[in-house]
């Protein structure tokens, strides 16, 4: 808006006309007999106030009670203010500066030099609050593209999640039995990962790591598209040979990976890698495919482990019935699955009533499982 | 009006150019200041010992009388408050007096023009 007012502060009719023939020709002039005069033109008018010139010494509310009132509304420092007063008393209009006026006028002044002296200082704001705009109006360009970009990063998330879903589609088309199998593995692993968390909150996982493990763990099993059909379908135990070949899946997964890694982001990327290779190692180095043993093997690998093998009991597949949850439990905690991290068998065995209960049908929100995990930690 | 009070001592050419060559506005002012100077108690509230307020009184005038350019009250304005801001009002009242009675001179001249 145009600061076309100027507001004029004096008791003296006089001294007010004088300064209103002064600047009437380049202002709409509004002027105050008082103090309260003053602040109640400077209240009704801010946005359009070029200047405020006034008198220290009027009756009631003066000069000083002025400028308090300014200062304490944040005032002071978009609009100019300037003492006109015949007061002398060095520390008086001293005191003037510290209120944060921009000039003092002494009584009587010469017209001319006071309108240049004004008019300069008027010029000087008017280019501030322009440069004060310009600002504010690159700020809010940069937050819009700030935004534009962390719609596109969504996008890209999605389309990443996507992507996920349906290669986990494709893979529950692939492998005869285990259809919902991917799925499960997703809870199961939110459930033990974050059960850990709790217990070890320093482990450095963050909310979007859980989240990036939870959506990688869906693909542990994506190698397996390239096992041959009458062997990841074979109704009954596979010989030795058809044994090394299924376990060939860990590395096919792989080889599958490193040739799209474009499409996830890194960490994502990271996490599926990590998972597919490692989720067939076991604590004690007898798993594969590469022996790791103990903390070689990352924890999400582990978490998904225990998972897999939890969900393959448990489940019936076309070489076996379903194992009881109970007698499940006693094979993983016995070793009969290989050895397991037991810190991690203490995370599974805190949370195999929620477990039983989820395959028993009950829904289990996880961002709300790992929001409840993160506030746990905080507090 | 203006030769009239400049034969008193006030100092036209300096006020004219105050009020930007403006007689017109300059006389306008002039003429408030009647009002202005009996408004005005310096006189009273020095004879009754408040001399905070006639400092104040006598500060105001001083500025009003200094922007329409009438020296002499001017100057003797000024003399009161500095007196009064130094302690020193010995011969004070005297002062005054001779202020008011100017300070008339001056309103008479104004007022035919009224």
């Amino acid at each position: 808006m145009d600061k076309d007012i100027m507001i004029i502060v004096d008791d003296q009719e006089i001294n007010r006309d004088l300064l209103k023939e002064i600047f009437n020709d380049s202002f709409k002039i509004l002027t105050a007999e008082n103090g309260q005069e003053g602040i109640n033109l400077i209240n009704r008018n801010k946005s359009r106030i070029a200047a405020v010139l006034s008198d220290l010494i009027m009756p009631d509310v003066d000069g000083f009670d002025l400028l308090n009132w300014m200062n304490k509304n944040n005032l002071i420092n978009s609009i100019p203010v300037f003492v006109i007063t015949s007061a002398d008393d060095f520390d008086m209009l001293n005191d003037c500066y510290k209120f944060g006026v921009v000039d003092t006028i002494a009584k009587p002044f010469m017209p001319e030099f006071l309108k240049k002296r004004i008019q300069n200082v008027i010029e000087l704001y008017k280019m501030r609050s322009k440069l004060a705009d310009i600002v504010v109006n690159q700020e809010k360009e940069l937050i819009s593209q700030a935004k534009r970009l962390k719609e596109q990063d969504a996008k890209l998330l999605n389309m990443n999640r996507s992507i996920v879903d349906m290669l986990a589609t494709v893979i529950e088309f692939r492998d005869c039995e285990s259809g919902e199998h991917v799925k499960r593995i997703r809870t199961l692993t939110v459930l033990i990962l974050c059960e850990y968390i709790k217990s070890h909150p320093d482990c450095g996982i963050t909310i979007a790591d859980l989240l990036n493990i939870a959506d990688a763990s869906v693909l542990h099993d994506v190698g397996k598209v390239a096992i041959p059909d009458t062997i990841l379908c074979k109704p009954g135990k596979l010989t030795k040979e058809e044994f090394e070949i299924m376990k060939t899946h860990t590395l096919e997964g792989c080889g599958m990976l490193e040739n799209i890694p474009q499409i996830f982001d890194s960490e994502l990327y990271s996490y599926c890698y990590d998972i597919c290779r490692h989720h067939h190692e076991r604590w004690d180095g007898k798993g594969y495919p590469d022996g790791l043993k103990g903390d070689e093997i990352s924890i999400w690998a582990q978490v998904v482990s225990i998972a897999d093998v939890y969900d393959a009991l448990v489940s019936k597949r076309v070489y076996k019935d379903a194992y009881a949850p109970k007698k499940t439990l006693e094979m993983i905690f016995g070793g009969e699955c290989g050895e397991f991290n037991p810190e991690l068998l203490d995370c599974f065995k805190a949370i195999c009533d929620t477990v039983e209960s989820f395959y028993n049908g009950m829904e289990i929100d996880l961002m709300q499982v790992a929001y409840d995990c993160y506030k746990n930690i905080q507090n | 009006m203006l030769e009239e009070i400049k034969a008193l001592g006030a100092n036209i050419d300096e006020g004219l150019k105050r009020f930007m060559n403006n007689s017109a506005l300059y006389e306008r002012c002039l003429k408030k200041y009647i009002a202005q100077a009996e408004k005005c108690n310096m006189l009273d509230e020095i004879q009754s010992g408040d001399f905070e307020s006639a400092a104040r009184s006598a500060h105001t005038m001083k500025g009003v009388a200094s922007n329409l350019s009438l020296t002499p009250l001017y100057e003797l304005y000024a003399e009161v408050v500095l007196r009064i801001r130094e302690n020193n009002t010995e011969g004070l009242e005297e002062i005054a007096e001779k202020c008011i009675k100017i300070e008339k001179e001056f309103c008479d001249v104004i007022s035919k023009y009224q």
